[in-house]
């Protein structure tokens, strides 16, 4: 059965990716019930996904048990030619179209973006589970996974209102959430974490998606290579430059 | 709390608003080496970081965090957070631009040369040794281009070639081997301070040996 859970807590990290935690009440039948979830990003981490079940009654834990979980992510070859297709397609489109009507040109103009920003972790993941019972029933079944797409992030802005005896100042802070995956969050419960995710795997991940194979093969190891990396671990001990004060000065 | 984050948005959320109290803290950082002690002019830079203790509850803010400085709700310096420990917010380091530091050398008097000799590789030569202790005067002007007074820092760094004998004012304060001054400015003032320094001058020059030198004649 397909399933659509509601996404009803985000954890964002300020360094990128985050947690999501979807929750859904399903009805079950007798025997095996099978579910696929609906809209999981392939920016999914398929290790850390988990299901949950939080049964109704007490006596539900003995009826109702999980039998396994399936994930697989698409495959990042195909998915990049279905999106470099798109693109062009959007492209073409914006290129000869030139008689849309204002209502039209809006609605095409923002089908044309998503198309030209998507990557290969818009594209969706699978996520399968099956859940044995020994009777029909309800239970609640709670999913969680990381996403390990660094175009959803938060940082925070400060604004500092200093009074005229320069000696106290009101503080506001604000969380700024910018999201510029595929996916939508409405109406959720918002946690912000300061966390890095491992770079290591998930690099790699990007890198495959992104690096057409013909550049993978000139990043060979070579004594070219070999020299910039010396010279980038130069730059790297070098002292950071401090930035000079540009203070507003009040013309008028 | 709650919100909605629509695809491809950036979606600002209130967090906190708190009242705190600000300082600011500005420095001078002086340290020199038995060359640039000789130096007609050095380029001296005023250091200014922004502290402010929140009042209520901490937060904690990611470093690099953006900051900005509001007066009289106009928006007059923008900067980022180094660090937030607690209820304290600190900001990144930065060149106070409206500082000015002259370090201009004023007076260097040499002194003797002591020489004594080193070992070298080759049994035949030996290394000269030639030390002289110099004493050298600099002055280091400060300007205040601010519209307000401002505290500063001036903290004057010995080594083991460059010593301090004395100084114009005092030290406010020494804490071994740093030597500071802790002065005020009035707006769109100028302030001077003279140090007098000893620099250790080594030289080391290989030679053969004197007789050795008959020997080759």
């Amino acid at each position: 059965m397909l399933i659509d859970p509601k996404v009803v807590r985000l954890v964002i990290f300020n360094a990128g990716g985050g947690i999501v935690e979807r929750e859904i009440k399903v009805s079950l039948q007798q025997g095996s019930n099978q579910f696929e979830i609906q809209n999981v990003p392939a920016s999914f981490d398929p290790n850390s996904a988990d299901i949950l079940l939080e049964y109704l009654q007490p006596e539900d834990q003995q009826k109702f048990t999980l039998q396994q979980t399936t994930v697989s992510l698409p495959d990042t070859q195909t998915s990049n030619q279905i999106i470099d297709r798109e693109k062009s397609a959007a492209s073409n489109i914006i290129s000869y179209s030139i008689d849309f009507t204002r209502e039209m040109r809006e609605r095409i103009t923002r089908l044309c973006e998503a198309s030209k920003y998507r990557t290969y972790s818009d594209m969706k993941g699978t996520f399968n589970f099956i859940i044995n019972a020994k009777d029909e029933g309800e239970v609640k079944v709670k999913i969680l996974y990381f996403i390990k797409d660094t175009r959803i992030r938060w940082n925070t802005t400060l604004q500092v209102n200093i009074d005229d005896s320069g000696k106290e100042a009101e503080l506001e802070g604000f969380l700024i959430v910018n999201n510029q995956t595929g996916f939508s969050y409405d109406n959720v419960q918002l946690n912000f974490a300061i966390f890095q995710l491992p770079s290591k795997g998930f690099e790699h991940d990007h890198i495959s998606n992104v690096v057409p194979p013909q550049e993978s093969v000139a990043q060979a190891p070579n004594l070219r290579n070999e020299m910039l990396g010396e010279l980038n671990r130069f730059q790297n001990v070098q002292p950071a430059k401090l930035k000079r004060t540009q203070r507003f000065k009040k013309l008028l | 709390m709650k919100a909605s984050i629509p695809t491809r948005k950036k979606v600002k959320l209130e967090w906190f608003k708190s009242k705190s109290k600000l300082t600011i803290e500005r420095k001078i950082d002086i340290q020199y080496t038995s060359n640039s002690v000789f130096s007609n002019k050095i380029n001296q830079y005023a250091i200014v970081k922004y502290i402010l203790l929140k009042a209520g509850e901490p937060v904690e803010i990611p470093p690099n965090s953006p900051m900005v400085l509001y007066k009289n709700n106009l928006p007059f310096l923008f900067l980022n957070i180094s660090e937030c420990v607690g209820s304290k917010i600190i900001s990144e380091d930065m060149i106070d631009d409206d500082i000015l530091v002259d370090d201009d050398i004023v007076h260097v008097k040499e002194g003797d040369p002591k020489i004594s000799f080193e070992d070298a590789k080759s049994p035949k030569e030996h290394i000269e040794v030639r030390t002289r202790y110099d004493r050298i005067s600099r002055l280091i002007n400060i300007e205040n281009k601010l519209e307000e007074p401002i505290d500063i820092e001036i903290n004057f760094k010995q080594t083991k070639d460059i010593t301090y004998i004395k100084s114009t004012p005092q030290p406010t304060e020494i804490e071994e081997p740093t030597y500071k001054f802790k002065i005020s400015i009035p707006s769109e003032s100028k302030t001077k301070i003279t140090l007098e320094l000893q620099a250790k001058i080594v030289k080391r020059v290989t030679k053969i040996k004197p007789e050795y030198l008959e020997k080759q004649k």
